[in-house]
C-alpha cells in the first residue's frame, strides 16, 4: 500500500496503481478522455494531467503509479491552460456541429467540452474530408469525428486480441481502420463491438439504435435474450455448447423454461430474427443449439438442485396442462403450493401432445418433460373437463386458465359445412390420439386452406396418413406466408402442392366436397382495421378437384360469456387492468393462447411463469420464482481471431430423406450433427461481452456526488 | 576476448561502474548519462510490469538518418554493446529498429544479428509498446561495445549538411567548436541548426561537450540566402509526415505549426500566430511520448526566440528577405524584351502563360505557381522575377515590339 495526498485529501492506495484510477475511485473526478479502465493507457490526450510535489512537468496521471509520499495537484492554473489546449487542439479537427451527430447527448466528449469549457475558436480548423463506412454490418464508421484517443484500437488489440483496428495514415491525416481499408469482414472482425462501446465521440457506432425508449441497455445490446419471451440467456448457453459443456447449457436454459427439448425441435425461435449475427451474414442455429444441449443433458447441474419453498398450505389448480399450465404448476409448486393440473385429453402437453404432429415432437419428449413437473409434486388429473371453472374456487385458493385455443375455424365460404370439411385442430387431435384416415373422415384428394405452421402440419399429417393428392392454399404470396421456410420446403418434396396468393371462392359440392374454386390474388394487405383488403386478378378463377376440405385458419379457446369471466370476441379471456394474468373475478388467473389466442410455445411457457410469479404473490409469497441452476460462467473477453470468421455459414440439421419419412410419423429432423455443433455455437458474436465492460465516468457523476456530501 | 565475453566476465554492477566511470552517456535527444537512464528504466520497468527489454533505435525524429551508418560501419559494436546492455539490464530480449523504408539495411541486420538474440523490425519505435523496456540509442550502444573492447574514444558523432544531404559521419572530439568542424560553412552565416535545436550565428561558437545536445549530429548553417520561415514550413511537413499521430499535442500540434507557418510564408500571416505558436510549441516539449512530439516544435521555439526579424518581415513588411517565398514575389515578362517565341509557354506546368508566336506573351498571376521554369527557358532573359514593383504591361495581344508605355 502507499499514501498519497490529492487536492489535499490523504488517500491509502495500492502501490503502483495509477494516480487516475485512484482519485475517480476516491471520488476525486480528473478530466479523462483516451483512458478506459478496461484497456492499457494511451497516455495521448492530455486531459488527465496533474502536478506532482518535486516535479517541474505536469504528467498524465493515467500513466503516473502511485507511490508512498507522493502528493499530487489535480488543478491549478497552468493545468487549466494545459488542459484546454489539448482540447482545443483535439477540435481543431473535429466536426464543430454536435446537433447534427447522432451520439449527440450521449457523447463523453461533448461532456468534456462542457467541463472544460474550451471551444476550437482559436485553432486553424480543417474537416478531415473522410467518408463515412457504412458499408459493414452493425458498425458504422465515421473518422471525421474521431480524436484518436485510440481506446478502439486498444479494445480491439488488447481487450479482444482480434487485432482489426490499426492506426493508419493517409496523407497527413492519423485514422483508425483496418489494413488496406478492408470491409470488417474481410479483416476477420468478430464483431463483438467493444469498439462501438469504447468510442467516446460519434466515430465508431452502432447501425442499431442504442438508445430505444424505455429500453434496457442490455436489451438492446443482447437482443436474442430480450426478444425470447422467457428471456433465455442466449449467449451464454451457447458458449457452454462451444465449450462441449451441455449440462451447463442445459441447465442456463432451464433456469427460464421447463421443456428445453421441445423448444429445441418446434419454438419459433424470435431469438434468431433478432439475432445480429443475421447481419453479418446467417443468423445463428439458436434452436439447434438449444436442442443439442438439452439432448446431451444429463441433468448433472439441475436435477435436485432448483428451488423448493416449504408447503404453504395454499391451493392452486391449473385448467390445461399444455406448456403454459405446467410451466405455471411447476413454478407455483416450487413457490410451496399444492398444485392440481387438471387435463381435458388423455395426456397433458396441450398443442405439443394434440396440435404439433408426432413427426415434429415426438411423444415422448413432451412426456418425459412432464414428469420432471409431476416429479416436483404437480398432481394431474387427466381426462377431466373443467366445466365451471370459477366453480373451483370453493376448492382452490386459485384457479389458473390455461386451456389453450382448442377449437378451429370454419370460414364463412359457400360449402363450408359439406361432408368431407374438417378443422385443423380436430384432424391433428384426432391423428395424435390414433385414429385412421377413415375413421378421421379424410379421403384421398385433400385440399388445406391456410398457409401457417398449422396448415402445414395438417397437410403433411394427411399424407403421412395416406391422402394421395394434396394442395395448400393461402391468401398470403410466397414470402409472406407465416409457416417457415423449413417446413414448406420440406412439404413440397413431400410431394403437397403449395398455392400461395390465392382466394377461396367456394367449396364446391352439393351432398359432399367435389373441389375448391380459388382466384389468384393481385395484391393483399391488412388496414388500419385489421381488415384484409383483397385484390383479386380478374378471370383467374380456377378449380382445384377434392374430396376433403380442412380449413387452417385460425383457432379460438373453447370457451363464451357463460364461463362467468369477462370475455373478449366472444371466447378470450380478458385480463385486469395492468395485471400479467388476473382476469376479472376475483381469485381467477388466465395465461398462454385463451389470452392472446394462438403463439408459440414459448410465449406460453413465458406467460406460465408471469402468472405464476403472480399468482404466487396473490398467494401470499415474494413472486420471486428465478433460480440459478448453471455454474458460474466466466467469458474470456479475449476472442482472439478466426480466419474467415464473418463468413462461416450456419450448419444445417440431419433430416430424414423424402422417401423415409413421408409416410410415418417418425422424428423428421434429427438436429444439428455432433460434428458441427462446436462450429456452429463458436459463429456466436457474444454480444453479451460487451455489457462486461466499464461504463464511461462522467463529471457529471462527481458533481453529484460532491453536492450529496456537502 | 570479445566486448560481450570481457562484461559478463563481470558482475553486473562492475559494468554499470565502468559504465559510470567512462562518463558513456546516451546518445541523441535524451542526453543523459547512461548508468542513470538505466536506473530509471529500471524504476520504470517495475511501475509497468511489463519485462524488461533493450531496444537500440534512432531517435523517432531523426529523419536525417546520417547516423543509420553507424550500423554499417560499426554494427560489430552496436550488437556487442545490445548485448551488453542485455546482459547489464538482466534480460535476453532485444530489439533493434531501422525506420521505415530501409528495408535492404534490415535484411542485411537479419543476417549479421544471427545467434545474437536480437529481432531487427523495420518500424518507427513504438514507445508505448516499449513501456517497462530501456530504449537506446545504437550510437550509445555502439560506443558502450567498444568501451567493452577496450576501443572506446570519447567523441560526437557528427554531420555536416550540405547541397540537400548529409555529408558523412565525422567523429568530433568532445571540446570542439561548431565552426572548427570540417565543413561548416562561417561566411554569410544567420543561424545554425545542430540537431533539433536552432540557433542564431552564435550556433558556430557552441562547443560540443559530452552533455551537449547535438540530437541527431547534423549541423545545418543557414545563410543570408534561406528563409527561416521557409526552411521551418518544410522541416514542419517532414516531421508531420514522420509522426505516428497517436498523441495530441504531436498530431494536432504540429499541424497547427504547420498551418501558422504557411499562412506566413503566403503572405498572409498575422502577429497572433507568433504566440500562439509560441505557446503550443512550449506545450510540446513535454506533452508527447517521443522525440517526433517532444522535440517537433524546437525549430519554431529557436525561430521565434533568434528570428524574430524575419517574422517582422514576413507578417508585417509582406517581405521575404532572402527572397525564398514565392508569394511575396512577381514574375512578369518585360513586353520590350520579349520575343514571342513560345518557349516559356510550353514550358509552364500551371498553363498560365498567354501568347502566340510574334507576340508578347504575358503571364496570368492568379494561376503562377512562381515556379520560376519560364525564366530558365526564356532565351532573351524577358522573364523578370522580382519583390518590387510590377511595370505597365500589356492586357490584349500586342505585336512584339509594339508595346507602348503611356
Amino acid at each position: 500500500m502507499a499514501v498519497i495526498t490529492i487536492d489535499g485529501i490523504r488517500l491509502e492506495v495500492p502501490d503502483q496503481k495509477n494516480v487516475l484510477d485512484c482519485a475517480l475511485e476516491a471520488g476525486i473526478y480528473i478530466p479523462h478522455l483516451c483512458h478506459h479502465p478496461d484497456l492499457p493507457e494511451n497516455g495521448s490526450c492530455r486531459m488527465c494531467i496533474v502536478e506532482v510535489e518535486g516535479q517541474e512537468k505536469p504528467v498524465t496521471s493515467c500513466t503516473l503509479k502511485a507511490k508512498d509520499g507522493m502528493n499530487i495537484r489535480t488543478n491549478s492554473e497552468q493545468l487549466t491552460k494545459l488542459r484546454s489546449l489539448a482540447l482545443e487542439l483535439l477540435l481543431s479537427g473535429h466536426p464543430e456541429d454536435c446537433s447534427t451527430c447522432p451520439k449527440y447527448g450521449n457523447c463523453e466528449l461533448q461532456t468534456l467540452i462542457q467541463y472544460i469549457g474550451a471551444n476550437n475558436a482559436r485553432m486553424k480548423c480543417r474537416t478531415k474530408g473522410f467518408k463515412a463506412q457504412e458499408e459493414n454490418p452493425l458498425i458504422v464508421h465515421d473518422m471525421n469525428r474521431c480524436v484518436l484517443c485510440g481506446r478502439c484500437v486498444r479494445a480491439c488489440n488488447d481487450l479482444r486480441g482480434v487485432h482489426v483496428l490499426q492506426y493508419q495514415k493517409k496523407d497527413l491525416e492519423t485514422y483508425v481502420g483496418t489494413l488496406h481499408n478492408k470491409l470488417l469482414k474481410d479483416a476477420d472482425c468478430r464483431f463483438c463491438q467493444a469498439c462501438t462501446e469504447v468510442c467516446p465521440t460519434g466515430t465508431i457506432r452502432d447501425k442499431r439504435q442504442m438508445m430505444q425508449e424505455n429500453a434496457k441497455k442490455e436489451d438492446v445490446v443482447v437482443p436474442c435474450r430480450s426478444a425470447c419471451p422467457a428471456h433465455t440467456d442466449v449467449p451464454r448457453y451457447i458458449r457452454f455448447v462451444k465449450e462441449g459443456k451441455y449440462d451447463e447449457a442445459a441447465a442456463v436454459i432451464r433456469e427460464k423454461v421447463p421443456f428445453p427439448q421441445a423448444l429445441g425441435m418446434v419454438c419459433n425461435h424470435v431469438c434468431e430474427l433478432q439475432c445480429k449475427r443475421a447481419e453479418v451474414n446467417v443468423a445463428m442455429s439458436i434452436r439447434n443449439i438449444k436442442r443439442y444441449a438439452a439432448e446431451q443433458d444429463t441433468g448433472s447441474c439441475w436435477k435436485g438442485k432448483g428451488k423448493q419453498l416449504p408447503d404453504t398450505g395454499r391451493k392452486v389448480c391449473v385448467v390445461g396442462g399444455g406448456p403454459a399450465g405446467m410451466t405455471a404448476a411447476y413454478y407455483l409448486r416450487k413457490q410451496g403450493h399444492d398444485v392440481t393440473v387438471k387435463e381435458a385429453l388423455p395426456t397433458v402437453g396441450g398443442m405439443m401432445s394434440y396440435g404439433i404432429p408426432a413427426y415434429r415432437l415426438p411423444r415422448e419428449v413432451v412426456a418425459r418433460e412432464a414428469s420432471v413437473i409431476t416429479d416436483a409434486g404437480v398432481k394431474v388429473e387427466v381426462n377431466t373437463k373443467v366445466e365451471n371453472p370459477t366453480g373451483l374456487l370453493k376448492e382452490y385458493d386459485a384457479v389458473l386458465m390455461t386451456i389453450g385455443a382448442h377449437v378451429g375455424t370454419r370460414l364463412p365460404i359457400q360449402g363450408n359445412d359439406l361432408k368431407g370439411t374438417l378443422l385443423n385442430i380436430d384432424f391433428l387431435r384426432q391423428a395424435s390420439l390414433g385414429k385412421s384416415a377413415e375413421e378421421i373422415g379424410l379421403g384421398k384428394k385433400l385440399v388445406v386452406l391456410g398457409g401457417g405452421n398449422v396448415a402445414f402440419d395438417c397437410a403433411r399429417t394427411a399424407k403421412r396418413l395416406g391422402a394421395e393428392e394434396i394442395h395448400l392454399a393461402c391468401l398470403e404470396a410466397r414470402d409472406v406466408m407465416t409457416a417457415d421456410d423449413e417446413e414448406i420446403e420440406q412439404a413440397q418434396e413431400e410431394g403437397i402442392f403449395v398455392h400461395p396468393a390465392q382466394t377461396f371462392e367456394r367449396i364446391t359440392g352439393t351432398d359432399a366436397v367435389t373441389g375448391v374454386d380459388f382466384m389468384n390474388v393481385k395484391s393483399f394487405h391488412f388496414d388500419e382495421n385489421r381488415r384484409a383488403i383483397i385484390e383479386k386478378e380478374e378471370g383467374s378463377e380456377h378449380h382445384i378437384e377434392a374430396d376433403t376440405v380442412i380449413f387452417a385458419v385460425g383457432q379460438r379457446p373453447d370457451l363464451d360469456e357463460s364461463c362467468g369471466m369477462e370475455v373478449f370476441r366472444g371466447s378470450y379471456l380478458v385480463l385486469k387492468e395492468g395485471a400479467k394474468s388476473a382476469v376479472s373475478v376475483e381469485g381467477m388467473f388466465a395465461a398462454g393462447d385463451v389470452v392472446h389466442g394462438t403463439k408459440s410455445v414459448i410465449q406460453a411457457i413465458a406467460d406460465g411463469r408471469d402468472a405464476a410469479s403472480e399468482i404466487d404473490i396473490f398467494l401470499g409469497g415474494d413472486g420471486d420464482i428465478s433460480e440459478k441452476l448453471a455454474p458460474e460462467q466466466i467469458a474470456d473477453p479475449h476472442i482472439g481471431s478466426i480466419e474467415g470468421f464473418g463468413y462461416q455459414e450456419r450448419k444445417g440439421t440431419h433430416v430424414t430423406p423424402c422417401e423415409l419419412r413421408k409416410d410415418n410419423f417418425n422424428l423428421v429432423d434429427y438436429g444439428i450433427r455432433e460434428g458441427d455443433i462446436c462450429a456452429e455455437a463458436g459463429r456466436c458474436l457474444q454480444c453479451d461481452l460487451r455489457l462486461q465492460i466499464s461504463p464511461p465516468r462522467l463529471w457529471g457523476d462527481y458533481s453529484d456526488k460532491k453536492e450529496a456530501n456537502v | 576476448m570479445g566486448a560481450l565475453e570481457n562484461a559478463k566476465a563481470m558482475s553486473r554492477e562492475a559494468v554499470i561502474e565502468k559504465i559510470k566511470a567512462a562518463g558513456l552517456r546516451e546518445y541523441g535527444v535524451f542526453n543523459q548519462p547512461l548508468a542513470e537512464k538505466w536506473a530509471k528504466d529500471q524504476e520504470e520497468q517495475k511501475d509497468w510490469q511489463q519485462p524488461m527489454k533493450v531496444v537500440a533505435a534512432l531517435n523517432n525524429n531523426d529523419t536525417d538518418r546520417a547516423l543509420l551508418g553507424l550500423l554499417d560501419t560499426q554494427c560489430e559494436d552496436i550488437i556487442a554493446g545490445m548485448q551488453i546492455a542485455a546482459y547489464a539490464l538482466d534480460t535476453e530480449k532485444l530489439e533493434l529498429y531501422v525506420p521505415e523504408g530501409e528495408s535492404e539495411l534490415r535484411t542485411r541486420l537479419a543476417g549479421a544479428v544471427s545467434g545474437t538474440g536480437i529481432q531487427v523490425f523495420e518500424a518507427m519505435v513504438n514507445v508505448r509498446e516499449c513501456r517497462g523496456g530501456s530504449i537506446n540509442h545504437i550510437a550509445t550502444m555502439a560506443a558502450l561495445g567498444q568501451l567493452f573492447a577496450d576501443s572506446y574514444e570519447a567523441g560526437a558523432w557528427m554531420s555536416v549538411y550540405k547541397d540537400g544531404a548529409c555529408g558523412e559521419l565525422l567523429k568530433v572530439a568532445y571540446g570542439t567548436a561548431i565552426k572548427d568542424i570540417p565543413g561548416v560553412p562561417t561566411e554569410d552565416v544567420k543561424g545554425v541548426l545542430v540537431g533539433s535545436t536552432l540557433y542564431d550565428a552564435s550556433g558556430l561558437d557552441l562547443v560540443v561537450e559530452a552533455d551537449t545536445n547535438i540530437g541527431n549530429g547534423v549541423i545545418k548553417v543557414f545563410t543570408s540566402a534561406d528563409c527561416i520561415i521557409d526552411q521551418q514550413e518544410k522541416l514542419l511537413m517532414t516531421e508531420r509526415r514522420n509522426g505516428c499521430g497517436r498523441c495530441t499535442f504531436c498530431r494536432e500540434g504540429l499541424g497547427q505549426l504547420y498551418t501558422h507557418t504557411k499562412e506566413i510564408t503566403d503572405g498572409k500571416g498575422k502577429n497572433e500566430s507568433l504566440a500562439m505558436m509560441e505557446e503550443i510549441g512550449n506545450a510540446m516539449t513535454f506533452s508527447c511520448q517521443c522525440s517526433v512530439g517532444l522535440n517537433g516544435a524546437d525549430f519554431v521555439l529557436g525561430s521565434l526566440k533568434h528570428f524574430a526579424g524575419e517574422y517582422n518581415e514576413h507578417i508585417k513588411k509582406r517581405n521575404c528577405p532572402a527572397n525564398v517565398c514565392s508569394s511575396f514575389m512577381s514574375i512578369y515578362i518585360d513586353p520590350n524584351a520579349c520575343e514571342g517565341c513560345e518557349e516559356c509557354v510550353d514550358v509552364c506546368p500551371a498553363g498560365c502563360i498567354e501568347g502566340k508566336s510574334g507576340f508578347i506573351h504575358m503571364i496570368d498571376e492568379f494561376d503562377c505557381t512562381k515556379c520560376g521554369k519560364c525564366i530558365d527557358a526564356c532565351e532573351y532573359d524577358a522573364i523578370i522575377q522580382t519583390t518590387g514593383r510590377v511595370p505597365k504591361l500589356p492586357t490584349r495581344l500586342t505585336k512584339c515590339g509594339k508595346f507602348k508605355k503611356r
